[in-house]
């Protein structure tokens, strides 16, 4: 009957469920079965039995199969010990290297941060491209903040805040602690709330009832020891008293180092948060002395990023026009809160995560290339197996069970040695990389290893397999010997070329990155390494420019005469501390241009000989400068080869501002250029202004000692105890330490980069020597022929070298060709070299031939040594 | 590898197949008959059960396929079909195993939890 045979069709296409094998046996069997039941039996019971009895049996089948496949693979892998030993170590290593990198990535870039929904979280910058110079993420002012709030419709939440270091009493001297003064929907903003208390509220934003604080948990034990009735007690900040409220978990210290540029550097963490506050003058005030803040907003649901940021560049440029003229040009920039927090490091990690992709493809196919030379050995015993029967489907199977198998050996180990590496990386952290201190091994961490590991085992198992399976039985019982070498032979020495090539990338990348790093560090940054810096910031006490300007004329004296002090000066801040100042300017007797920008400093008597920098004309500063009419300033090396190019720079006049007003200020002196903002951007035209004509609370101490910096600290220390015991010393380093700091990231990547480039040459050439050891040994007798024949050992050594070096001079070829195009992925961190570098590009092809050379010695001086009468013997 | 050395316990269907092949030499489908009819229809072995256990009894040497002699006379064969047949080992297994059982159930009849024998 008709719909007999179809029922019979459709059984016979679900048996597809089966193993190859098993079904080529049984399946007209079964089929004949079916057929029988369906004639005796009512149909549906027929159908419903047969269904559950195919999900039932198939799998346990397979189950059967891969059983049988583990324990002969098992056994198989068990009688060769070093070459699973070899396989499980090269797996380990590719894996354990690329979770180790995954886990970066995942804490950095992957794994949500301690914000609520934040990828809703968007930063307001006002950049202004009038200054030149300048970062797009400029903060905007506090009146533009308040007006945003009642024009923008593109926020749930808008807050603002304000970063401060705040000055505790501690024991013996006063601390000081990350804080902000926000806004009262902050928190709310960020969706977060405290551990316990509250957080801060509208009502907490008010002029006259600001003084309460929320704290972190780190500050909550530190200083109150976890007392669970923290909240009521007070805390003194700045000397002023605030009423604690609230203590927030321990993973939330926003804002800190690196959630967005131009923040407090190396602030790791916020522990206290206080109301802003700000009264209705100070709300409106664009003119007098505007104040400004971070703005942080949340997205409005529906509202995409495009429009939020054509509405605020309206909104923005409705409100510039309020500012005096000199100060307009302001526009938004409305910036992902995720992009900020990692966008820089993005690239960076996107790349080690390339480079340590292509170590572990490197180690992989190491990993294929043992199999498939194992392979070959085998050739004899598939070749019998496929005579006696074995199908093909059956052979490519057990060896890629095989290969799983050696692969989640090699994963398991390979997940061990993640976590050392994680120890390693995160000990490497160059200090800018958001929550790097996070990384550890998770769910997602393990599921990627496990996939991985999976995929390489496949796709490395099969290569070799399907070579091996593909064998010649008429050819194989014909020679009936155990010497055929298998179709593998081209597979294998296609591995090598491609780890050869890969490793020639890798290298390539990474020379151009080390001769970028020792470019960077033979940078002339203008000031002496060795040169003690400090900052001291005073607090409310000191209202007055007199008080400041007494304060600090008292302890830079007192330091001055402290034992071993050279000279010591005070600036408004230090080269690579991140404060940067830009001003309007205009030269006398130059074509000024509009809006005409330059960094400015001030810096007092000493600074310049206490940082040796070198003077090129006229006179350093002397404290009584200041007072000096008409008032005098210091300019750098290229604001004098900028402005008075053909003509004496000292004696020239400049001012600031660019008001009709503005005191002009004669130039006394020219310096050398500095290297203030980064190791790596060019010195900036720069002038000095005087240190004691305009005091603000804020200044860095530069000192120059024959002592030790921690003895030097010690007696600064002691010094600024005897001025005013409640004032701190923060930011203490040298500026060798701020050289070391700015380079860190780019120390980080090469040294992570150059790791894996070594760890590539290093595999591909035991690749190497693996694939010429077997390929001597197979040639045995052919080279045993050769020598009776009379050929001499230099002939058989040149052979055996040619053979092996030819392959990584293709290698070579293929590396170079690819390397040239995906060095441009390099570019953007490359110092004083081009993606091009023509050394970098000679220096790899000597030194990868030189690899290969020392990979193929051995084996070719083995070749010398055979003994025509022992290889004869031998077929 | 034929491992006859296999002291694994022999499944239900296992079992019915050794007791169905004690008394002749079948095919697929009898075997499944036989089975089904001593087990009132209880026990219904479904083509993908019965060639994965028979497979396995060959694996472990207790069944053998017949081949051209051994097959059954030529009005009986059913010349498409396999016929199986009990090895030696295969009668020593289901005599070992119905010792098994008779001794558990006797067992079971000294503490009253089978019928004492007539």
């Amino acid at each position: 009957m008709v719909w007999r045979r179809s029922a019979v069709k459709i059984y016979r296409a679900l048996l597809l469920a089966y193993p190859a094998e098993f079904r080529h046996e049984y399946a007209p069997e079964m089929e004949r079965l079916f057929a029988d039941r369906l004639r005796s039996e009512p149909r549906l019971r027929v159908w419903l039995e047969t269904l559950a009895d195919i999900a039932w049996s198939a799998p346990k089948e397979h189950l059967h199969v891969a059983w049988g496949d583990l324990r002969y693979g098992a056994r198989t892998l068990a009688k060769a010990p070093a070459f699973t030993a070899v396989a499980l170590l090269a797996m380990a290593f590719g894996i354990g290297a690329t979770t180790a990198v995954f886990s970066l990535v995942n804490a950095v870039l992957i794994r949500s941060l301690p914000y609520g929904d934040a990828e809703r979280l968007v930063y307001v910058w006002t950049p202004n491209p009038r200054f030149e110079g300048t970062p797009r993420e400029m903060t905007p002012f506090t009146a533009d903040y308040y007006d945003w709030l009642r024009m923008s419709r593109s926020f749930s939440e808008l807050a603002l805040f304000h970063q401060e270091m705040l000055n505790v009493p501690g024991a013996q001297a006063a601390v000081r602690l990350g804080g902000a003064r926000v806004t009262g929907n902050f928190f709310q903003t960020l969706r977060v709330s405290s551990a316990m208390g509250r957080t801060i509220d509208a009502e907490d934003d008010q002029p006259g009832h600001e003084h309460v604080a929320v704290i972190s948990d780190r500050l909550w034990h530190s200083r109150f020891g976890g007392d669970p009735g923290v909240l009521g007690k007070m805390l003194s900040l700045n000397r002023e008293s605030y009423q604690v409220v609230g203590v927030m978990p321990a993973a939330f210290v926003y804002p800190h180092d690196g959630d967005f540029p131009y923040g407090i550097s190396g602030l790791r963490a916020t522990d206290v948060w206080i109301p802003l506050a700000e009264t209705e003058k100070q709300k409106l005030d664009r003119a007098q002395n505007p104040e400004d803040g971070v703005a942080i907003g949340r997205l409005r649901p529906g509202v995409t990023l495009r429009e939020a940021q054509s509405e605020m560049s309206a909104i923005e440029a409705r409100l510039d026009p309020l500012y005096p003229p000199l100060f307009r040009g302001w526009q938004a920039y409305v910036q992902p809160f995720v992009e900020s927090a990692v966008g820089n490091v993005r690239r960076l990690l996107w790349l080690l995560f390339g480079a340590v992709s292509l170590v572990l493809l490197i180690s992989c196919s190491n990993v294929a290339n043992l199999l498939a030379a194992r392979a070959a050995g085998r050739t004899y015993e598939m070749g019998v197996r496929t005579a006696l029967g074995a199908e093909r489907v059956r052979l490519v199977r057990q060896m890629l069970t095989e290969a799983l198998l050696l692969a989640a050996g090699g994963g398991a180990l390979g997940v061990l040695l993640a976590l050392g590496g994680i120890r390693v990386l995160v000990r490497l952290n160059p200090g800018e990389i958001p929550r790097m201190d996070e990384t550890s091994l998770d769910i997602r961490v393990l599921l990627f290893s496990a996939g991985i590991t999976f995929v390489t085992g496949l796709l490395f198992g099969l290569l070799p397999a399907l070579a091996a399976s593909r064998v010649d039985v008429t050819a194989l019982l014909k020679q009936g010997t155990r010497s055929i070498t298998g179709p593998s032979k081209r597979l294998r020495s296609g591995l090598i070329v491609t780890e050869v090539a890969l490793a020639v990338i890798l290298l390539a990348g990474a020379g151009l990155l080390v001769r970028s790093y020792l470019n960077v560090l033979s940078v002339d940054t203008g000031f002496s390494a060795s040169t003690l810096t400090m900052e001291l910031r005073l607090d409310a006490n000191y209202r007055t420019p007199g008080q400041r300007a007494a304060l600090f004329r008292n302890l830079i004296g007192r330091i001055r005469t402290l034992p071993g002090v050279q000279s010591a000066g005070l600036v408004s801040a230090a080269p690579l501390s991140h404060h940067e100042s830009i001003t309007f300017v205009e030269v006398k007797g130059y074509p000024n241009r509009k809006d005409q920008t330059t960094d400015a400093r001030s810096a007092g008597g000493g600074y310049f000989e206490a940082m040796d920098i070198h003077l090129l004309a006229g006179r350093f500063f002397t404290d009584d400068d200041a007072t000096r009419k008409p008032p005098v300033v210091v300019v750098s090396r290229s604001f004098a080869d900028l402005y008075f190019r053909g003509r004496e720079a000292v004696g020239g006049q400049i001012r600031t501002g660019g008001r009709a007003d503005a005191p002009w200020y004669t130039i006394t002196g020219v310096v050398a250029d500095v290297r203030h903002w980064s190791t790596e951007q060019a010195p900036k035209p720069t002038f000095y202004r005087p240190f004691f004509a305009e005091v603000d609370g804020h200044a860095t101490l530069a000192i120059r000692s024959t002592l030790p910096p921690d003895r030097v600290t010690a007696s600064v220390r002691g010094a600024v105890r005897s001025v005013d015991p409640t004032l701190a010393l923060e930011q203490i380093r040298t500026m060798e330490q701020r050289v070391m700091e700015s380079n860190n990231r780019r120390r980080f990547q090469t040294l992570v980069l150059a790791v894996f480039a070594a760890a590539a040459v290093f595999l591909a050439l035991v690749g190497l020597y693996g694939l010429m050891a077997f390929a001597v040994k197979q040639r045995t007798a052919e080279v045993g022929l050769r020598l009776a024949l009379g050929a001499s050992r230099g002939q058989v050594l040149t052979m055996v070298l040619r053979q092996g070096l030819g392959l990584v001079a293709a290698g070579l070829a293929l590396g170079l060709a690819a390397a040239l195009p995906l060095t441009r992925v390099v570019a953007a961190w490359l110092y004083g070299v081009k993606a091009e570098d023509p050394l970098t590009f000679a220096a790899v092809p000597v030194m990868l031939l030189a690899v290969g050379l020392a990979a193929c010695a051995i084996p070719a001086w083995k070749a010398t040594r055979i003994d025509p009468v022992t290889a004869l013997r031998y077929e | 590898m034929h491992d006859s050395t296999d002291s694994r316990p022999l499944t239900t269907q296992e079992f019915h197949i050794l007791v169905a092949l004690a008394e002749r030499d079948q095919h697929g489908y009898d075997i499944m008959q036989d089975v089904a009819a001593r087990t009132g229809g209880k026990l219904r072995l479904s083509p993908g059960t019965l060639y994965g256990s028979v497979k396995r009894m060959l694996e472990r040497g207790l069944l053998v396929e017949l081949e051209g002699r051994h097959r059954p006379d030529p009005q009986d064969d059913d010349e498409r079909r396999r016929y199986y047949r009990l090895t030696p080992l295969g009668r020593k297994v289901a005599k070992a195993e119905v010792a098994r059982l008779s001794e558990m159930v006797e067992q079971a009849r000294v503490y009253g939890l089978a019928p004492k024998r007539g």
